[in-house]
């Protein structure tokens, strides 16, 4: 149980240090935030997820505890030489369970659809919010429930949510050369938990007029299906 | 320090760190401190029933309520700003709905901005407007200028309120204060501001005619004299002035159109983010109370923070759609005299300045100057 439990260390206190210090100086913008001048490709179109190129949760789970189990050992060996471990603290393991948990909720959406015009880009996911950013310059969303910024570095388009607890949640979208898929990495980072828990999806470009039904979601009746074709 | 109070000073230290990043987030250091003042001097109005007549008392009062004022900038061109301007149309129509329901009134119009048109006219400026909280500046003033009063009307809901929502207690608040200005005056000098308005209006199109009929003082003013009834010039004017309630109800109809469009998912966001600020609350209330926030397991507190983030934000984007799709939009008004159409375009302030400033030419014409 110990070694489930950790200890605050210098670097914890020093990266309070540099929140609390951000903090003060509200006005100053984070040093992470990189726009770039590059120009953005084209997301715009509907994407659905592919599955057989996609991470699953789980995996990812089941990678961090071998990981987590082969820091145990090391730290195990290492009090049996007698010697000091050198190593990063392993992190509150339930909150780590709790991330990945969190990781699979946030990457639900198996569709996406993307509009894009030369101010904005817009990632309308499957049952949740839509990422919108506006392409001159990062921005950032306030409210009281949390905190949202984005920007695009010149590689990826980045989206990074800030919940009141601590929780962050950081969406990153690159496009293939092909224009044909989307690759949406998203990390989930918490308080007490040393590592990042990271879910790449990869999603597909498909013609939903091919299908022959559309979908759009409403807010009086959640997700409506029909097969009439769109007159628009 | 014992191990676990280090971890609970870590979560402390955490919290405290976000909501602060949060709240100080895209906003200056100077708005938060206005807010966080705002706030401290604000008194809550306590809701309110609207005092109902069962037949309006003689003599009728025509009552402008203007557009609100957004408190953005017109150049604002973010969803919040654009909500903020659909919000300033939709609740001057609550407030003109409020004084009708009320029956103690006369015509009650939706105006642009006010003028000598009618009698008296109400200008707010809304302070805070966020589903939960509703802060309106208010002025309200005579066509004779002077001011009945002037408050600041704050009102908080509570998802513990029983009935329907929204922001009725402020209207009803402030039709309950217009009602006793107007009885604190004695019918006689009720009688004299309507007549005093008429030559007001009469002034601004002819002021070499009507001067010098109502004398003004430090002490306010007296209607000295009326014009002779039978004067062919007023019939002339009244003509106009019917011409200028004409936009006044044409605009009402757009308004009215605007609403049954807009208003079911306004009123979804307003809802909603009522239901997220009294969780955030709760959720704060927990936090300092922490042997209940250790009860939640890390799983169900992110996931309960996730849930309300992302419903907020659902709801919030489904409004600035519309908010946007609406901002900015003011459909041309096509008016008509008796013998020519007008068509009336750009915002709804310019449209109503068009329109007076072609009633003034169309009435120099029929007098031949």
């Amino acid at each position: 149980m110990t070694d489930r439990c950790q200890l605050i260390t210098l670097g914890d206190w020093l990266g309070y240090a540099v929140l609390i210090g951000l903090l003060s100086g509200c006005v100053s913008e984070p040093a992470y935030v990189v726009s770039s001048d590059l120009p953005i490709p084209d997301f715009a179109g509907h994407w659905e997820i592919d599955y057989a190129r996609s991470d699953s949760v789980q995996t990812q789970l089941n990678a961090s505890f071998r990981e987590v189990q082969r820091e145990l050992r090391r730290r195990r060996e290492a009090a049996e030489r007698g010697a000091t471990y050198q190593g990063a603290p392993l992190g509150n393991l339930d909150r780590l369970v709790a991330l990945a948990k969190m990781a699979e909720l946030v990457t639900e959406s198996e569709l996406l659809e993307v509009f894009q015009d030369r101010q904005l880009v817009r990632i309308e996911r499957e049952n949740s919010f839509a990422l919108s950013c506006s392409l001159e310059g990062d921005q950032s969303v306030p409210s009281q429930l949390g905190a949202e910024r984005c920007w695009w570095d010149g590689r990826q388009l980045n989206f990074s949510v800030l919940l009141p607890d601590g929780l962050t949640i950081k969406h990153r979208f690159a496009r293939s050369d092909d224009g044909l898929s989307i690759a949406q990495r998203t990390a989930l980072s918490a308080p007490g938990v040393s590592r990042e828990v990271e879910v790449v999806r990869i999603f597909s470009r498909f013609d939903p007029a091919a299908r022959g039904f559309r979908c759009t979601q409403t807010l009086s009746r959640g997700r409506v299906c029909t097969t009439e074709p769109d007159e628009s | 320090m014992s191990h676990e109070g280090r971890i609970e000073l870590k979560r402390t230290l955490v919290f405290v760190a976000c909501i602060g990043l949060i709240s100080c987030s895209g906003q200056s250091a100077r708005e938060s401190g206005e807010t966080a003042s705002r706030e401290s001097t604000i008194l809550w109005q306590t809701p309110e029933t609207l005092v109902v007549a069962q037949t309006p008392a003689e003599p009728l009062l025509d009552v402008a309520v203007e557009l609100l004022d957004p408190g953005v900038s017109p150049e604002d061109s973010t969803p919040g700003a654009a909500v903020r301007r659909l919000e300033s149309q939709l609740l001057a129509g609550d407030l003109r709905q409020t004084l009708i329901r009320s029956n103690q009134w006369g015509v009650v119009r939706i105006v642009p901005e006010a003028s000598a048109l009618t009698p008296v006219s109400i200008r707010a400026r809304i302070l805070e407007s966020n589903g939960r909280d509703l802060v309106l500046d208010v002025l309200v003033e005579d066509a004779l200028g002077v001011v009945w009063f002037e408050q600041t009307i704050a009102y908080r809901q509570s998802l513990d309120e029983s009935g329907a929502r929204g922001f009725q207690g402020v209207f009803n608040a402030l039709g309950n204060r217009l009602l006793e200005a107007w009885q604190a005056r004695s019918v006689e000098r009720q009688r004299a501001l309507i007549e005093a308005t008429a030559i007001t209006y009469a002034q601004e199109l002819v002021p070499d005619m009507f001067s010098g009929m109502i004398q003004r003082s430090e002490q306010g003013w007296e209607l000295v004299r009326l014009p002779a009834g039978d004067d062919p010039m007023l019939e002339r004017i009244d003509r106009v002035r019917h011409q200028e309630y004409l936009f006044c109800d044409t605009i009402d109809e757009q308004f009215t159109e605007l609403a049954g469009r807009v208003r079911p998912t306004y009123g979804l966001w307003r809802e909603a983010t009522l239901e997220q600020m009294e969780w955030l609350d709760r959720y704060e209330q927990r936090a300092a109370a922490r042997s209940v926030k250790a009860a939640d397991s890390d799983f169900s507190r992110m996931q309960a923070e996730y849930a309300a983030y992302r419903s907020y934000r659902i709801q919030e984007q489904a409004l600035f759609d519309l908010a946007e799709a609406f901002d900015g939009e003011s459909q041309p008004t096509v008016m008509r005299t008796q013998d020519q159409v007008f068509k009336l375009e750009g915002t709804l302030e310019a449209q109503y300045e068009t329109w007076r400033r072609l009633l003034r030419d169309i009435y120099m014409i029929e007098q031949g100057s």
